[in-house]
């Protein structure tokens, strides 16, 4: 029997030999992805009150369509609008949707409480670009080839011509401040009067002509967030830009090693970016911490992503972004291509 | 290839055995999850087997394999530098794959029953471990022909004829040594199987087999941990063969797993199919 205490031995020793003692760096883990499966061309997203809608603008096929994401999501309503929508904005009490067009010179306003057009008008902007409530009856439009901002009032239908740069729109409400992220810089307009003025406070140039693909504000309204990329050099770009919503100054960037397609801020202060490119393990959106400015949680996605469309659930549970999975573009309909699909990511606590 | 790595003295055999997987389906863990970049990879191996019994009981053994290994998938906006765009990218290596040469040993520690056959011996590096994709970049290790290291692998197999079946089982394992010119070490692997055969009849054969695959974690240069690799796998096998004559034996395989336990996500195969057939003579 003791002769063979030594072979026991070997054998139980060898099978150390089997076992993964030291782990890998878990940075990320795959779930099954939530998806609905739309295939729709998404210019723009909205949550709606109480986080139970979802509103996308279906740019190619001229719709704005309502998705339950109480539970299973899936597609209430879509109701036709005109030419192209680009840009929505949330009204301040969460009633009404204001829908902007590129394909024609048309605002729509719609009614959220039994989805249908309550309004809607022409101005004399063309090939619109992004569309802002200052209060509950003036809205901020920008357009692509014009100039400059208008304004419309929508209690006397008056449109005026403001001497705001084009761009991408934010605006705090409360303040009366709107800002505008153009393609050379970000400038702060005050807003109060029916005619804007400039504030002193004007960020830096970018130095290149830029395209904004996405610009918000922080919900506590202190910092704003910039995704830019420059068309002339797609990889020159690696970071979303914060700055401080009073001086203008640089507050933060957050590097994901490409330009971001959007940007969206919890009411905890998380930062969630959409990158415009895929890292070698696939796409992530990739949460922040506010505080340290560094990344905090990758989320795989299951396709590359869009501009603008990424927003965060009031309760910090999901986010939600378009994603445009690869492979999946396989249609015999003519000029289809590009589809994006919704897909629901669960947020580490 | 155990039961085909022993010869009697005198005797020579000369076999080649064809196993070809399709992988595409990830796992994560014990979960599938969706396959986000279409991947797949189709892997081939075509063994060359040769033993000669040249003293009793001792059997030199040879398997030479040739390799064919394809991964295609479609890329992400950006996921490749080469490719900025995405699309469809596939990475193909093929040649002959590192040669194990063994000694066997046949023990007969119960008289007449469960005869022991124990090998030892090495896997060669001769396998290619520098193969390219489109663009000239070196393709990933786990995707080359070679592993780029000589490794100590040992067998066990037993077999006892029970009627008209015989039961059989066995061990092989290659233990990784080190690490490859590039800095990149295998995980070492474990597989065990057991196999109930029928052999009732001179002109057909076929059984079940149970076989278990452990394997370890890869690691990369300084011993960095690699994601993505190592797991448990336990696959379920049915096997149809025929005695062509009394020397020629023509096997086929068809595998499928039953419980797979990966580290992180991993591409695995529904199936897979095994074709062997061996030759014997005498000197």
């Amino acid at each position: 029997m003791i002769k063979f205490i030594p072979i026991i031995f070997l054998l139980t020793a060898s099978c150390a030999l089997y076992e993964d003692n030291d782990q890998p760096n878990i940075y990320f883990e795959i779930h099954d992805f939530d998806i609905l499966e739309l295939g729709k061309t998404v210019s723009d997203i909205k949550l709606g009150s109480n986080s139970q809608y979802l509103y996308l603008s279906d740019y190619n096929n001229n719709s704005l369509l309502k998705i339950n994401i109480q539970g299973k999501m899936e597609l209430l309503d879509e109701l036709i609008l005109g030419s192209h929508p680009i840009a929505m904005d949330l009204s301040p009490d969460k009633t009404n949707l204001a829908v902007a067009m590129e394909g024609e010179s048309k605002i729509y306003i719609i009614s959220l409480a039994d989805f249908s057009i309550a309004i809607s008008f022409s101005i004399s902007l063309m090939h619109m670009n992004d569309i802002v409530y200052v209060n509950s009856h003036r809205l901020l439009i920008s357009s692509k080839t014009d100039p400059t901002v208008i304004s419309y009032d929508l209690n006397t239908n008056i449109e005026t011509s403001q001497s705001i740069l084009n761009g991408e729109l934010v605006v705090n409400q409360n303040d009366s401040i709107a800002y505008v992220a153009s393609s050379s810089s970000v400038k702060k307009y005050d807003v109060s009067n029916n005619q804007a003025s400039l504030e002193p406070y004007i960020a830096d140039p970018y130095g290149f002509s830029a395209t904004i693909n996405h610009f918000i504000i922080s919900p506590d309204k202190s910092i704003l967030f910039l995704c830019l990329s420059n068309p002339d050099n797609y990889t020159g770009i690696k970071s979303v830009y914060a700055y401080d919503a009073e001086t203008l100054t640089f507050s933060g960037q957050y590097k994901v090693n490409s330009s971001g397609m959007g940007v969206a801020v919890s009411n905890n202060n998380r930062i969630f970016v959409a990158p415009t490119d895929a890292d070698k393990n696939g796409v992530f959106v990739v949460e922040f911490d506010a505080q340290t400015k560094l990344e905090s949680n990758y989320y795989l996605v299951a396709g590359d992503l869009k501009e603008r469309c990424i927003v965060i659930d009031q309760n910090t549970e999901y986010f939600y972004v378009l994603v445009n999975t690869p492979g999946d573009n396989n249609s015999f309909e003519p000029y289809n291509d590009y589809s994006f699909d919704l897909q629901r990511v669960h947020i580490y606590d | 290839m155990l039961k085909y790595s022993f010869a009697q003295e005198g005797q020579i055999s000369i076999g080649f055995a064809y196993e070809h997987e399709y992988l595409s389906s990830p796992i994560y863990g014990t979960h599938p999850i969706p396959n986000y970049n279409k991947e797949r990879t189709d892997n081939s191996t075509t063994t060359l087997i040769l033993n000669a019994g040249i003293f009793p009981n001792v059997t030199f053994s040879a398997f030479i394999p040739y390799r064919y290994i394809l991964n295609e998938k479609v890329l992400f906006r950006g996921q490749n530098d080469n490719q900025y765009d995405g699309g469809l990218y596939s990475r193909e290596a093929y040649g002959i794959g590192d040669i194990i040469l063994q000694i066997s040993y046949q023990l007969n520690p119960i008289k007449g029953h469960f005869p022991l056959l124990i090998g030892a011996g090495v896997k060669l590096a001769n396998g290619k471990i520098n193969a390219m994709d489109k663009y000239d970049d070196r393709i990933s290790d786990n995707l080359q022909v070679g592993s780029g290291s000589v490794d100590p692998v040992f067998s066990l197999y037993t077999n006892e004829p029970i009627g008209s079946f015989m039961i059989s089982a066995g061990a092989f394992t290659r233990i990784s040594s080190r690490e490859n010119i590039y800095g990149y070490k295998y995980g070492n692997e474990l597989h065990a199987l057991t196999n109930l055969d029928y052999i009732g009849s001179d002109l057909f054969f076929g059984g079940i087999q149970l076989y278990y695959l452990l394997t370890t974690r890869d690691t990369y240069e300084y011993g960095k941990i690699a994601r993505d690799r190592g797991g448990k796998n336990v696959f379920f096998s049915t096997k149809m063969g025929s005695k062509i004559t009394d020397e020629i034996d023509l096997e086929i395989i068809l595998q499928m797993p039953v419980y797979q336990n990966l580290n992180e996500s991993q591409l695995t195969s529904s199936y897979s199919i095994q074709i062997g057939t061996l030759y014997r003579f005498s000197l």
